[in-house]
C-alpha cells in the first residue's frame, strides 16, 4: 500500500552516513543491566527527547495562539500550504489525507476545468492528535503552517508532506464546526498492513560496524567503558535550549555556548532586602549587569553577571566592549524560565529585535533544505532563560569576538517626530535627543532617585514644526527609580543642560516617552542613526504654549494678563488669554514674585506644569523656569 | 573532532524529527535500544540470519529478518491486534541500528540457530 | 501469484483440443486490471521471494480439495527438479488425491518428502531446522494450518508460526503455500494474524448451482480481490475437475 513505501523511502532516506562506532571485538551481548526509564546521557534518544520537547511546547504555543487570535493577518502567506481535502482515512493510527493544492490563496473553489495546469495533488500524514483537533473531512479547507516538510518518494507520483502539526481547519461556517464536536464521519481504516514486508536499508560498505581505527568520532559510548561524560559535551554548542535541557536545574555547566550579545544593561540590584527601591546604597547607583543573548536558533536568555562591584557607570563599558559582538559564554547557571505574562518588560525589548535579521537555525531542520519558513512567520519567543554567570576581570567565561555579528540587531535610533509618528505605543524605541530641562534640577550625588526623574527633550525635527500640525514641541521623558541611571550622567546634565543625549531602548507611552527596566542613558551618540544629519538645535527652544490639551509634568509657554492677586500667599491669576477657559496659578516655589500686577501683561513665560486640580475650579499650578539657550553655560 | 560531530548531530536532527513524526513515542525507545547497541545480529554458516533484541528490561525478543515479527507482547498488542503501528520498537530498533552500523555481531553454528529461531525470550 | 497453484489449476482444466486455460496475470495484488488475457503464465522474479513467487494462502472449507491441489503442486514441483520437496501435515494424507494426474516418473514422488509434525511446537522445531535439510529444499507446502491452531492459540501463536514459515522459505529462497481452513466466525485469535503474513490468497468458497452432478460439491476458486474464474468440482471419490466459469464447458481431466 502507499505507506509501506513510503516509510521505506523514510527510512531509506534516513540512512545515515555514520562514522564508525567503537565495538568491542567479539563481545556477546547477552545480558544486560537492566537500566531505568531515563534516557541514556548524551545518546541520540536524549537528543530526540528534547527536540520532542521543544516541539510540543511549539504545538502548544501555535495552538493557543491560534485559538486565542481570531483573525489570521491578511498579509504575508508565504510558507503557508493552502489546500482542500479530497479523501481521507485511518491507516495505523496516522491520517491520511488526499489533498488538492488551492492556487488562489482567497478561494475555495478549485481550478476549473478549463484550466491546463495539473491539479496539484499532495498525500497530508497527520498524527492521531492532530487529526482529533482538526476533525478533517471532505471539502474542508486546511491551512498548514511552517514548519513542514516535503517527501518526493520514489516511484511515487504524489509528494507526501509531514510534520503537520500546525494545521488548521479553516472553514467559513461556524455552524459547520458546532456540527463537527457531535457525531463526525470516522475516516475508514484502511485494512491492515501485510507484515511480510520488510525495508531494505542501504548501507555503504563502509558502514559496517567493525572498525579498525578506533579513534573515529564517537557518538554514544559504550555503557560498559569507562569514560568521563564530559568528553562528549565539552563542544561549543550554538543552542541554549540544549544548555538548558541537558544541564537542569543544578550546578554550573561546563558547556560553552556562542551567543550574540543584542543589549547590555544594568538592572537594579536585588540585595537580598527586598525589592525596595527605598532602599539606599551608600556607594550610589549599584546595579546588575545584564546582557540580553541570543543563539543561533533565535532562542533569547537575559544573562546576569555576578561581578564583584558594578555601577551603572561600567554599564557603558561593557556595553561598547560586548554589545552586538559574539562571544563564547561557559559556566551559565540556570536561575529561572520566565515568560511573556511575568516578565512583560523583557519581552517589549525580545520583540523589539524580532524577527530576526538573518535567517535563524530551526531544530529539525536541515539548514540546506528548502526552508518553507520565513522568519516573517515565526512567533516572537514566549519564554526566555534567566541565567547567570560569574564574571571577574581577565576571566575566561566570556570571550567575545573581535567584529560585530551580523546577527546583531542594533536600536533604530529615530528622530522625535518618527518617534511621535511612526513607533506604536508600548514599543520600544531609541533616539538621540537634547534634553532641555530635567525635574528635579539638583541631583542628589550619593544616592538613587527615589522618585520620578523627568527630562524633557526636543530636536530639530520637533522645534521646527509647521503651524497646523498637532505636534508637540517638546516631549517629556519619565524616568522611575526602576530604571538604573548612572549618576555621574545626572551629575553631568544638572546644570549643564542643554545637552543632548542617546536614549536607548525607551517605551513609547501616550503621548511621552517613559525608561523602564533595560534602558540605557548614554551621553555617547550612535553610530548608526537616522538622526546623523539632522543638526542640533540652535538658539532658544520654543515651547508649546498652554492650552486645554496641556498635561500635567510638561513644559509649555504661557502668556496672559493679570487678574487677580492672591495676597496672602503671593499669587496672581494671570489669565490665559489664548484659551481663556483656565485660571492659572502660580505655585508658592516661584521665583518671579508679582506685585501690582493686575492689568499687567506677563509672557511669554516657561514654565512647568504641575499638575491640574480638580476643585474648587478646574486649574494648573505652574512653575516659572529658566530654559538656558543652547550655547550658553 | 567537534565539527564532524556537530555535522552528524546536525543530520540526526533533522531524520529524528521525520523519524518522530511517523513513529511517535517509539522512535525514542527504539533509539534508546540503538544507543544502548541493543541490538544484536546473529548469523549461521548456511546463510540463515536473525536479530536479538534487548528490551529495557533486560529480557530479549526475536525478531525475524524476511517479515516483521518481534516476539514481545508490544507487537502482538499493537500490532497484530489493534493495527497501531506496523512494528514495535525492536523492529524499528533493528532498522534503525542497520541504518547506522550499530548492530552487535554474533556468529553461531547452524544447530544452534534452530535454537534461536525458536524465539523463545531470554 | 504462487505460480505453481496456477499451473496445476491449468493442469486440472486443460482443455483436450490442447488450448491452455489462461491463469489470472502476473501482478500484484493490487493490480487494478488482474486479467492479462493475453499474457500466458510466466515465471515473475519479485524482490525476495524465489521464482516461484510470493507465498499464497489457500483457504477453503474442509473437504474442498485443498489437500489434492496441494499435492498436485507438489508433484509439479517435484518434476521441476529443482531440489526436495517438503510437505507438512498434522495428518498423514489417507490416500493419495484424486487428481488423476500421477507423475510421469514414478522417481518423482521420492522427492517429496512426508513429515506430519503432530504439535505447534514440533512444526516450529521443524520450521527453524530446515536449513540443516541437504540438499536445500525447492518447495515448501504445509496442508492444514488451523490444526496447529487449536481456539486456545491467540495471534502471538498465529503470528510466530507464519512468520517463521515465511523466514523458511525466504532463506531457502523456495515457494511456499499454506492451505488452512479459515475460523467461522469473527477474526480474533490466531488466524487474524495468519492472514497479515499472507497478503497474496486463494479462496475456495462453496458454490450455489444446480448443473452439477449429485456427487460432487463445487466451490468457487477467487485470487484475492478477482472475481472467481473457476468452478472446482470435488466429487465424492476425492476426483477433480475444473470448469471455467465463462466458458461454462467442462473440461475433462
Amino acid at each position: 500500500g502507499m505507506t509501506n513505501s513510503e516509510w521505506k523511502v523514510v527510512l531509506q532516506s534516513s540512512c545515515l552516513r555514520h562514522h564508525s562506532v567503537i565495538t568491542a571485538e567479539g563481545q556477546s551481548y547477552f545480558g544486560h543491566v537492566a537500566h531505568s526509564l531515563f534516557l541514556y546521557r548524551g545518546g541520540l534518544a536524549e537528543r530526540l527527547s528534547r527536540l520532542q520537547n521543544r516541539e510540543r511546547s511549539a504545538v502548544s504555543f501555535w495552538r493557543h495562539q491560534r485559538d486565542s487570535d481570531c483573525k489570521m493577518p491578511s498579509g504575508d502567506k508565504c510558507g503557508i500550504l493552502m489546500l482542500k481535502i479530497i479523501e481521507v482515512h485511518e491507516e495505523c493510527s496516522m491520517q491520511v489525507a488526499l489533498c488538492q493544492k488551492l492556487l488562489d490563496p482567497s478561494s475555495s473553489v478549485t481550478s476549473s476545468s478549463t484550466d491546463c495546469s495539473p491539479v496539484k495533488m499532495l498525500k497530508v500524514l497527520f498524527t492521531c492528535h492532530t487529526a482529533a483537533q482538526l476533525k478533517g473531512q471532505p471539502d474542508d479547507i486546511i491551512h498548514i503552517h511552517p514548519p513542514w516538510l516535503k517527501l518526493n518518494l520514489r516511484n511515487e507520483s504524489i509528494p507526501v508532506i509531514l510534520n503537520t502539526h500546525f494545521t488548521q481547519r479553516v472553514t467559513g461556517n461556524v455552524k459547520d464546526s458546532k456540527d463537527r464536536k457531535g457525531s463526525a464521519v470516522l475516516p475508514d481504516r484502511r485494512r491492515p498492513v501485510p507484515l511480510s514486508l520488510v525495508f531494505k536499508i542501504d548501507t555503504e560498505p563502509d558502514n559496517k560496524s567493525k572498525c579498525e581505527e578506533p579513534q573515529k568520532v564517537r557518538v554514544g559510548s559504550q555503557p560498559c567503558c569507562q569514560e568521563q561524560p564530559s568528553t562528549l559535551n565539552f563542544t561549543v554548542n550554538d543552542s541554549l535550549l540544549d544548555v538548558v535541557e541537558t544541564q537542569g536545574a543544578a550546578g554550573w555547566s561546563e558547556t560553552s555556548i556562542r551567543v550574540v550579545v543584542q543589549r547590555v544593561y544594568g538592572l537594579p540590584s536585588r540585595d537580598g532586602l527586598g525589592a525596595s527601591s527605598a532602599h539606599q546604597q551608600p556607594c550610589g547607583g549599584r546595579a546588575e549587569l545584564c546582557l540580553l543573548i541570543q543563539d543561533a536558533y533565535g532562542i533569547f536568555s537575559e544573562l546576569q553577571l555576578q561581578c564583584n562591584y558594578v555601577t551603572a557607570a561600567d554599564i557603558e563599558n561593557y556595553s561598547s566592549r560586548w554589545e552586538g559582538r559574539a562571544c563564547c559564554l561557559s559556566g551559565m547557571k540556570i536561575l529561572q524560565r520566565t515568560t511573556r505574562g511575568r516578565a512583560p518588560g523583557l519581552f517589549s525589548l525580545i520583540d523589539s529585535l524580532w524577527p530576526p535579521l538573518l535567517p535563524i537555525k530551526i531544530h529539525g531542520q536541515d539548514q540546506g533544505q528548502l526552508s518553507c519558513c520565513s522568519e516573517i512567520n515565526l512567533p516572537p519567543p514566549s519564554f526566555c532563560y534567566i541565567l547567570a554567570v560569574h564574571h571577574s576581570e581577565g576571566g575566561d567565561r566570556i570571550q567575545e569576538e573581535d567584529k560585530i555579528s551580523d546577527f546583531y540587531l542594533p536600536p533604530v535610533v529615530h528622530t522625535l517626530d518618527k518617534i511621535l509618528q511612526v513607533v506604536d505605543i508600548l514599543q520600544r524605541c531609541s533616539f538621540w535627543a537634547t534634553v532641555i530641562y530635567m525635574k528635579p534640577e539638583t541631583i542628589h550625588s550619593d544616592s538613587s532617585p527615589q522618585e520620578d526623574t523627568w527630562m524633557f527633550v526636543t530636536d530639530v525635527t520637533l522645534q521646527h514644526t509647521s503651524e497646523g500640525l498637532l505636534r508637540p514641541r517638546v516631549l517629556a521623558v519619565c524616568i522611575p527609580p526602576s530604571c538604573v541611571l548612572d549618576l555621574n550622567l545626572l551629575q553631568t546634565l544638572c546644570g549643564n543642560l542643554p545637552r543632548t543625549l542617546y536614549f536607548k531602548d525607551t517605551v513609547k507611552e501616550n503621548g511621552r516617552i517613559i525608561c523602564i527596566e533595560r534602558t540605557v542613558l548614554s551621553l555617547q551618540k550612535p553610530l548608526l542613526s537616522y538622526a546623523a544629519g539632522v543638526s542640533e538645535p540652535t538658539g532658544p527652544v520654543i515651547l508649546d504654549e498652554l492650552d486645554s490639551r496641556t498635561e500635567a509634568n510638561s513644559l509649555c509657554s504661557v502668556k496672559g494678563i493679570i487678574i487677580g492677586v492672591n495676597e496672602r500667599a503671593s499669587f496672581s491669576w494671570p489669565a490665559c488669554n489664548k484659551c481663556g477657559s483656565n485660571k492659572l496659578q502660580q505655585s508658592a516655589g516661584n521665583r518671579i514674585k508679582f506685585f501690582g500686577v493686575i492689568g499687567r501683561e506677563v509672557g511669554p513665560l516657561d514654565c512647568f506644569v504641575q499638575a491640574w486640580s480638580g476643585h474648587p475650579d478646574s486649574s494648573l499650578a505652574l512653575e516659572e523656569i529658566c530654559l538656558a539657550s543652547p550655547g550658553s553655560g | 573532532n567537534a565539527v564532524d560531530l556537530g555535522a552528524v548531530l546536525e543530520q540526526f536532527s533533522l531524520v529524528f524529527c521525520r523519524l518522530k513524526f511517523i513513529f511517535g513515542p517509539m522512535a525514542l525507545h527504539a533509539l534508546d535500544l540503538v544507543d544502548l547497541r541493543s541490538v544484536l545480529h546473529i548469523t549461521s554458516p548456511c546463510g540463515r540470519s536473525t536479530y536479538q533484541v534487548t528490551g529495557s528490561s533486560g529480557k530479549t525478543y526475536t525478531c525475524y529478518k524476511s517479515c516483521h515479527y518481534c516476539s514481545c507482547p508490544a507487537f502482538i498488542f499493537s500490532v497484530l491486534r489493534k493495527n497501531d503501528s506496523m512494528l514495535c520498537k525492536h523492529i524499528l530498533a533493528v532498522y534503525l541500528s542497520q541504518a547506522m552500523g550499530a548492530c552487535q555481531e554474533l556468529s553461531v553454528s547452524d544447530q544452534q540457530m534452530c535454537d534461536i529461531l525458536l524465539a523463545k525470550d531470554g | 501469484m504462487a505460480q505453481v497453484l496456477c499451473r496445476v489449476l491449468c493442469e486440472l482444466g486443460k482443455h483436450p483440443r490442447g488450448c491452455c486455460l489462461q491463469g489470472p496475470g502476473a501482478g500484484s495484488p493490487q493490480d487494478p486490471d488482474p486479467v492479462r488475457k493475453d499474457s500466458p503464465i510466466s515465471v515473475q522474479e519479485e524482490p525476495g521471494y524465489g521464482p516461484q513467487g510470493p507465498p499464497l494462502l489457500l483457504l477453503g472449507p474442509s473437504r474442498s480439495g485443498k489437500s489434492g491441489l496441494l499435492f498436485m503442486a507438489a508433484v509439479l514441483a517435484a518434476e521441476e527438479g529443482a531440489g526436495p520437496v517438503i510437505f507438512l501435515s498434522r495428518d498423514p494424507l489417507q490416500k493419495v488425491p484424486g487428481t488423476g494426474r500421477t507423475a510421469r516418473d514414478p522417481l518423482t514422488l521420492k522427492q517429496i518428502r512426508f513429515l506430519y509434525p503432530a504439535t505447534p511446537e514440533e512444526l516450529l522445531r521443524q520450521l527453524s531446522s530446515l536449513h540443516l535439510a541437504s540438499p536445500s529444499p525447492s518447495f515448501l507446502l504445509l496442508d492444514g494450518l488451523e490444526r496447529y491452531l487449536p481456539p486456545c492459540s491467540g495471534p502471538a501463536e498465529g503470528a510466530h508460526i507464519s512468520a517463521l514459515l515465511l523466514d523458511a522459505a525466504s532463506h531457502l529462497r523456495c515457494g511456499l503455500v499454506v492451505s488452512a481452513v479459515p475460523p467461522a466466525d469473527g477474526t480474533e485469535g490466531p488466524f487474524m494474524a495468519v492472514e497479515r503474513y499472507f497478503p497474496t490468497r486463494c479462496q475456495l468458497y462453496p458454490e450455489m448451482t444446480t448443473d452439477v452432478e449429485e456427487t460432487a460439491a463445487a466451490y468457487n476458486i477467487a485470487f484475492s480481490n478477482y472475481l472467481p474464474e473457476w468452478i472446482l468440482h470435488v466429487q465424492e471419490d476425492g476426483k477433480l475437475k475444473i470448469f471455467p466459469i465463462k466458458a461454462q464447458r467442462p473440461a475433462d481431466t
